[in-house]
């Protein structure tokens, strides 16, 4: 008994050390302190109001979400293409396709990044948000793939060879049959490549040059002195990326009724 | 009167439309990028410029350099630390979970850990910066019962608190789902012949998990090996790692072809190191099953 | 021969090879305008590939399918007028049952949306499901949801409607109703009826004509009555019905010479003297008597089992020779025998209840 009891306070340990830097940022947002520590100097939205007049943080700000709502689209159409493709047909390569596919996000974004700057800079891409967009889709596609595969998995394989034999060409099927069941995983994977692509850093620092956006704009700053601006900002970052994560979560999991 | 055998249409343009985007897009820019990187690493920086050529003096530099050694041998053994400190601080959490936990718990710490996976690293090992820092939240702590203050930053503790940070959620997540997938009567069958707790956990969970703890510490090292954040703000970056060769010879030297040989020497250590890892996780002759 | 326009589908030495193995060997046969077709048979057989290429799902690798004298041999599903009643049913589960009955008429897109729904309407009143049209599909019982499958494919008012399986997902009790209903279904549209199953019972029951299909072979088509009563070979006696199967060498006075003894068949194929001939005993059609009653082809037997199903009983006996033979008794019959396993009992058949198969199995 009491094993478990050391055990289960083991694990509560280990979930503090998971949740303790979200929690302390958070917190020490709204502390007066120009130094984030204790003891607590009185709640303040001091740093708050700080970051709404940083131009650099504001431009950042709006490139990030520009970035991630092109990418999330963007990444999202390929994943769903990609999941259809395994799911439907079968072709002579198609194990190198899906590894094709599927492997972006198992090599270090580092190593991507310098590999993007390489190839941008080539085809004079490097430092625009078009550079970002192009790298973070395909990281982000991967992910997108893998919510969408696994609801198709779920979806009866009669159901498409149905509407096709009432009479609904394939195209017209993918439109009123295999979106409408996809739909909650598209709106999952919509959210988590916009949250991958918002909090994406090391892609975005190699190509962006001076388009900078908030995570590469974050970097710049952990170079500089500690300042409570950042624990406001990342507030910010984490509230967007958590709410983007865990409504996909909710969208992902969500069991059907049915069965 | 048999007609002749058809051929199906072959090219069929309703395929090719799903299975274009991706191969296009990851061709163009995955495929082609790490093949730019590859031929990089063989050109020629010439009065600043970056030339294409075919010289192995990017290499022959790289190579016969004892601070590349210092740093890849660094690199890998921070990420063995973390592999070990990772697998052994998350399994008995793993275990909780997978076998103690209500399942209502369960899908809470499910949420908690697939949660940090796609928040901000970046904002999180900031946050460990300043509670770690001398005048930080765990110092300040330490000193109301009389210890420290501790140096907590810009050593091996502070980059490893940092890779555990990046790698802890998913560890716990491969070991739960291995975990979860072990046989419940096995267990029940080991207490049934008298075998105490601990001792059915290494010798029947843990060989029969086998394959996801191997997994998961393969992952905690390919993550911290590649890792840039935490060597560099919580690590202080020195001696450097492999990731902080490749950002100062980018960033600072200019030097993309000598980083590229950096970059590729990590893809192919990363990729060693999966298939022996794989090789070791199903390959193992006589393994148990 | 008949003239191909009285056929409103015939298949033409249709193959269909799945890489190396053959799911189906060159098949030919014709259906009938407004008939109800059964396909049945073990799985495997071939069944469901054969109405899967006529609904053009799988498209055949030799052969033609024609409608009328219209070849559909590579038409694509969506361009034939075959709906299909599946046995998963497969209706779109984020859609209401109306949604659903109106899909095809949609896709048609040869009517406005009210006369869409005014038809759909129609057809949910007919199958008795207009109460749940509003509803998602997951919150119906199983024999409603076969109720939306069937009123999506009528709703098209098709010449064919293909079934496949559509009652093995029922139980017992609403199968046999379903079945019913299929059948006044049938009876009223007039139109032509496709029938897959595994299912003897069903097959017999509603079908006009039955194909007994296996290994990817029709081995017999014909109506229901002419397969059970006249199998054309030793597959098609042993799957439909319960009969006996002998063997022996025919005498020169047509007597059968078994190792159980001599025996005379005299119904079916008149058996060649010299050659070895198979005839069929059906099991309703044998006498019980505890003494033997010394008539020709009569056998000792011994009591293995006894099955009570209803209003008969289905005994198992075995033969000295070890056959086991199959009887079916009215229960009222079996009384006056006073039968326990394990008793010894004679069983004989008049000559011509006594089947003899097509030479040349």
């Amino acid at each position: 008994m009491t094993a478990s009891r050391w055990q289960a306070a083991w694990t509560v340990a280990v979930f503090l050390f998971i949740l303790a830097p979200i929690a302390s940022i958070v917190v020490f947002s709204f502390n007066a302190d120009r130094f984030p520590s204790l003891p607590w100097g009185g709640f303040s939205l001091t740093w708050y109001e700080a970051i709404l007049t940083d131009d650099t943080v504001r431009a950042g700000f709006v490139r990030s979400l520009k970035v991630s709502a092109i990418v999330s689209v963007l990444a999202t159409f390929i994943g769903f293409a990609t999941a259809y493709t395994d799911y439907r047909f079968n072709f002579t390569g198609k194990m190198p396709y899906l590894a094709l596919a599927a492997l972006p996000p198992t090599v270090p974004v580092l190593i991507l990044g310098l590999a993007m700057l390489s190839f941008f800079s080539m085809v004079n891409l490097v430092g625009t948000l078009r550079a970002i967009i192009i790298g973070h889709v395909v990281i982000c596609a991967p992910f997108a793939m893998a919510l969408i595969r696994m609801r198709l998995a779920d979806m009866s394989p009669d159901i498409e060879p149905a509407a096709w034999n009432l009479g609904a060409s394939r195209w017209r099927t993918i439109w009123s049959v295999t979106i409408p069941w996809c739909l909650p995983s598209i709106f999952a994977a919509l959210a988590i490549t916009a949250a991958v692509s918002f909090d994406e850093f090391m892609i975005a620092w190699f190509v962006s040059g001076l388009e900078e956006t908030l995570p590469v704009r974050i970097l710049a700053l952990l170079q500089g002195q500690v300042s409570p601006r950042i624990n406001a900002i990342g507030s910010i970052v984490f509230f967007i990326s958590v709410t983007l994560a865990g409504l996909a979560q909710l969208l992902a999991t969500r069991r059907d009724r049915q069965s | 009167m048999a007609t002749p055998k058809r051929s199906r249409r072959l090219i069929d343009g309703f395929a090719a439309f799903w299975a274009a985007p991706a191969l296009i897009w990851q061709t163009a820019f995955f495929l082609a990028p790490l093949l730019v990187l590859i031929s990089m690493s063989f050109w020629v920086v010439r009065n600043y410029r970056l030339t294409p050529d075919f010289v192995l003096k990017n290499w022959e530099r790289m190579f016969t350099r004892d601070y590349f050694w210092a740093a890849y041998l660094h690199t890998f053994e921070l990420a063995l630390l973390v592999a070990v400190l990772a697998s052994v601080i998350a399994f008995p959490a793993s275990h909780y979970l997978a076998f103690k936990a209500s399942p209502a718990a369960r899908r809470w710490a499910m949420f908690l850990l697939i949660t940090p996976f796609f928040t901000s690293y970046l904002v999180r090992a900031y946050s460990w910066k300043i509670i770690l820092s001398t005048e930080g939240v765990l110092n300040v702590v330490f000193g109301w019962v009389g210890l420290g203050p501790f140096e907590m930053l810009n050593n091996t503790f502070g980059a490893c608190v940092g890779y555990l940070t990046l790698c802890m959620p998913l560890v716990i997540l491969i070991q739960l789902f291995a975990l979860s997938n072990v046989n419940r009567d096995l267990i029940g069958a080991a207490h049934n012949l008298g075998c105490g707790p601990l001792k059915t956990t290494f010798t029947v969970t843990i060989p029969a998990a086998r394959v996801g703890l191997i997994l998961a510490a393969t992952f905690a090292f390919i993550l911290s090996f590649g890792d840039y954040v935490s060597p560099a703000y919580l690590g202080g970056g020195k001696p450097p790692t492999m990731s902080i060769l490749i950002v100062d010879q980018t960033k600072s030297g200019n030097h993309w072809p000598r980083a590229s040989v950096v970059a590729v020497t990590m893809v192919v250590t990363l990729i060693t190191v999966l298939f022996t890892a794989l090789f070791a996780a199903y390959g193992k002759p006589g393994g148990k099953k | 021969m008949t003239t191909p326009m009285r056929h409103i589908l015939t298949l033409d030495a249709v193959t269909k090879r799945f890489g190396d193995t053959t799911a189906l060997h060159p098949t030919s046969f014709a259906v009938e305008k407004g008939e109800f077709l059964a396909m049945m048979g073990p799985s495997g057989c071939g069944k469901s590939t054969t109405l899967r290429m006529l609904a053009g799902l799988e498209f055949p690798s030799d052969g033609a399918i024609r409608l009328w004298d219209r070849d559909i041999t590579d038409l694509p599903p969506w361009e034939r007028d075959m709906p299909m009643v599946w046995q998963s049913y497969a209706l779109f589960p984020f859609m209401t049952v109306a949604e659903n009955v109106e899909f095809g008429l949609k896709q048609k897109g040869r009517s406005t949306a009210p006369a869409r729904r005014k038809k759909a309407a129609e057809w949910m009143d007919r199958l008795g499901i207009a109460d749940f049209a509003r509803r998602k599909v997951d919150q119906l019982s199983g024999g409603q949801r076969q109720r939306v499958a069937l009123a999506r494919a009528l709703a098209l008012e098709p010449e064919i409607l293909l079934l496949d399986e559509p009652l093995s997902a029922l139980d017992a009790h609403l199968r046999l109703h379903m079945q019913s209903e299929l059948k006044r279904l049938h009876r009223e549209l007039g139109i032509t009826f496709i029938y897959v199953t595994h299912s003897q019972s069903e097959a017999f029951a509603l079908a006009d004509r039955v194909a007994i299909m296996s290994e990817g072979r029709v081995q017999q088509i014909g109506p229901a009555k002419e397969v059970y009563r006249a199998p054309a070979n030793r597959f098609v006696a042993e799957f439909v019905g319960a009969n006996t199967i002998f063997a022996g060498k025919v005498l020169p006075d047509g007597g059968i010479e078994t190792p159980l003894g001599l025996f005379r068949a005299t119904d079916g194929h008149a058996p060649t003297p010299g050659r070895q001939a198979t005839f069929l005993v059906p099991a309703d059609r044998v006498t019980l008597s505890a003494a033997p009653l010394g008539v020709e082809n009569e056998v000792k037997a011994t009591l293995l089992t006894e099955e009570f199903t209803g209003s008969f009983v289905t005994l198992l006996l075995e033969l000295p020779d070890g056959t086991e033979m199959k009887v079916q008794k009215q229960q009222s019959e079996l009384d006056r025998l006073s039968l326990d396993v394990g008793t010894t009992i004679h069983a004989s058949w008049p000559a011509e209840v006594a089947y003899v198969l097509k030479e040349d199995q």
